[in-house]
């Protein structure tokens, strides 16, 4: 599966790739929202973790291009804002409060892609 | 002159000669002194709301008043110009002590309305008007005293009477809030028209008898004050005084005596204290809501900012909450990664490097953040010391400035740094140097230069970058604490207000400059 990071801060992307990588995915990568929507269309990911507070395009803004271009992916929100919008309001999968333990994290994303890919059929 | 003009003098002037044919009405021991002089008021009232232009209306009516009375032009020439002086008189000492013709909304003012212009005046106008009197033989030296005091009075009367009703109902008063209702309005008449039929009426028994009833006459004339403002207040003093020179000069109400002299001044007594209290309580009146509207706006003021501060204290605990959680997200990561890891295989030394470098860095700024949350209470609640001592702040900049250097080596940082001497503390001097590199390494662009040098007996000291510089709307607030101009991973918006107290602590000062050719030129100045 690929998945690809969308987070401003380097550290937090760093980590993720290598425990992603550790469970056999493949990751992309990207530090705010403009680089994520070109890697989202160059790259085709199968999950999108994103970040809601970026520079020069906020998460909540790319997850409306993302939708508004055809994008199907399932995107997990990951963030550390005190009351973070629901799922449902932002129109994408899964909302993981900073910190999250890794094992939850995983699970989130396996699930996600299975209901996406179960609506696809 | 325009026609409006015109019109106005010939409206003052036909007021002025019926105020006067209605004091002359009025006339009790010579023939031109009267127990009230309404002109006063006009002329004082007239100078004041349309200003000094209106003397000829004033000193025709004058002239005209006298002469169609006495027939004798010469004594209405000088008895003219004395009037007009009064006017004069009264105006200008009402607009330079008495507030003018807002003399009636503040206790002190109608205070000093009563003693310099309503009392004052008038002297001008008995002085002139008795000595033209006599210079025409039409006034025997023996009578001087009463006649003076006479015109005096009358005068005096005019001025407190006429002139605040005319300009109470020319100048708009503050609304009274708790104004009362129309049908208390219509009681109130009706309760003022009882009572001054009874105290002063010809036809009423107890002013016939001259009962000493005039006590009577003050709950009418509080109420309306009171209820309804000092306007329809002063209209219900002359009223009453209306009528108490009405029954007066037929000889009933409670101020006549045997002796036309003593019967003059209790009325003008009368009169006085009526007006006097009434004009008084008005503004009273007036001073006590402008008082409770004030406070209210204070109240509001702090409110507003009491909230303000609420708000900005929420903001800022939902930037900490976010600005903490973000190392604690990578250190969570990496111990879920490395405690994953090592369940199964051997950790391979690759990946325990690359997990055990953030646990580092981030351990690091989370105790920055704390660092800088902890100075930031300290520095607010005054309670930051320094631990001052003899320094090179050339050797310590260099210091600081060769740290980041190692740190980013792909940013060019160029030191120019001169020995100078100051009393700092050298951490605190330390972490404002770092504090603005960090700036520029973050937010600036290009070559990063740092300079320490000597400049008219004080240490200055600055880092400049190559950068685009900070937004316009930025730049009155970089200081402010919790301020950050780049909304997100900004930080907690902290570095340069504790950078600016913590200079300032040391009796400088720090200031940005934005150079011509583009970048950031922070300056440090300290004394040396």
């Amino acid at each position: 599966m690929k998945v690809l990071v969308a987070d401003d801060e380097e550290p937090i992307r760093d980590l993720l790739r290598l425990a992603l990588e550790a469970e056999g995915h493949s990751v992309a990568l990207a530090a705010d929202g403009a680089e994520a929507l070109r890697a989202a269309s160059g790259e085709r990911p199968d999950v999108i973790l994103l970040d809601l507070k970026m520079p020069v395009m906020d998460g909540r803004e790319f997850a409306a291009r993302y939708y508004e271009s055809g994008g199907d992916a399932p995107i997990v929100v990951i963030t550390a804002v005190q009351r973070p919008s629901d799922a449902s309001e932002l129109g994408v999968c899964a909302v993981v409060p900073k910190p999250f333990e890794l094992d939850a994290l995983l699970d989130t994303i396996a699930r996600c892609a299975r209901r996406a890919a179960a609506a696809a059929t | 002159m325009s026609v409006r003009d015109v019109v106005t003098l010939l409206g003052v002037l036909a007021l002025y000669v019926g105020a006067g044919k209605l004091g002359l009405a009025l006339a009790t021991i010579n023939e031109s002194a009267t127990a009230i002089w309404p002109p006063t008021g006009i002329a004082i009232a007239a100078f004041l709301l349309l200003g000094r232009r209106m003397w000829p209306a004033i000193a025709v009516g004058a002239f005209a008043v006298n002469v169609t009375t006495t027939g004798d032009a010469v004594s209405s020439l000088g008895i003219a110009l004395g009037n007009t002086l009064e006017g004069l008189a009264g105006a200008y000492l009402a607009e330079r002590f008495a507030g003018g013709r807002r003399a009636f909304f503040r206790l002190a003012m109608v205070l000093r309305y009563v003693v310099l212009v309503a009392l004052g005046a008038p002297v001008v106008s008995a002085s002139i008007g008795v000595a033209t009197l006599i210079a025409t033989g039409h006034l025997a030296l023996r009578d001087v005293g009463p006649v003076w005091i006479t015109w005096w009075i009358g005068d005096a009367g005019g001025a407190m009477l006429v002139a605040p009703l005319v300009i109470l109902w020319a100048v708009p008063a503050p609304m009274l809030r708790s104004a009362g209702s129309t049908l208390e309005l219509a009681a109130f008449a009706l309760a003022t028209g009882a009572i001054g039929y009874v105290v002063f009426a010809p036809s009423s028994a107890f002013a016939a008898a001259h009962e000493p009833i005039g006590f009577l006459v003050f709950p009418v004339l509080m109420w309306p004050v009171v209820r309804f403002g000092p306007r329809v207040g002063m209209t219900t003093a002359a009223a009453l005084s209306a009528l108490a020179v009405y029954g007066h000069v037929r000889g009933v109400g409670p101020w006549v005596r045997p002796d036309a002299n003593e019967s003059l001044l209790l009325l003008a007594g009368f009169m006085a204290t009526a007006v006097m209290t009434s004009l008084a309580v008005g503004a009273i009146v007036i001073e006590r809501q402008r008082a409770e509207e004030s406070l209210r706006a204070t109240e509001e003021h702090l409110r507003r900012a009491e909230e303000s501060k609420v708000a900005a204290r929420d903001e800022f605990l939902q930037v900490a909450a976010h600005e903490l959680r973000t190392p604690l997200t990578s250190l969570q990561l990496a111990t879920d990664l490395l405690l994953k890891a090592s369940a199964t295989d051997p950790v391979r030394p690759d990946l325990l490097r690359n997990a055990l470098a953030p646990i580092a860095s981030q351990t690091k700024r989370l105790n920055d953040l704390v660092s800088g949350l902890l100075d930031t209470v300290r520095i607010e609640a005054d309670r930051m010391d320094l631990a001052l001592s003899h320094q090179d702040l050339g050797a310590l900049t260099e210091r600081v400035a060769r740290e980041w250097q190692a740190a980013t080596p792909r940013r060019e940082i160029q030191v120019d740094a001169r020995s100078v001497e100051a009393t700092v503390d050298p951490l605190r001097y330390e972490q404002v140097v770092r504090n603005l590199i960090d700036n520029a390494v973050k937010h600036g662009g290009g070559r990063i230069e740092i300079g320490v040098a000597q400049d008219d007996g004080r240490a200055q000291v600055w880092v400049r970058d190559h950068g685009a510089g900070i937004a316009l709307e930025h730049r009155d607030h970089i200081f402010d604490r919790f301020y950050r101009a780049n909304g997100h991973g900004g930080g907690l918006g902290l570095g340069l207000h504790l950078s600016k107290r913590i200079v300032e602590l040391h009796g400088g000062d720090i200031r940005a400059e934005f150079p011509s050719d583009g970048g950031t030129r922070m300056v440090v100045t300290l004394p040396a």
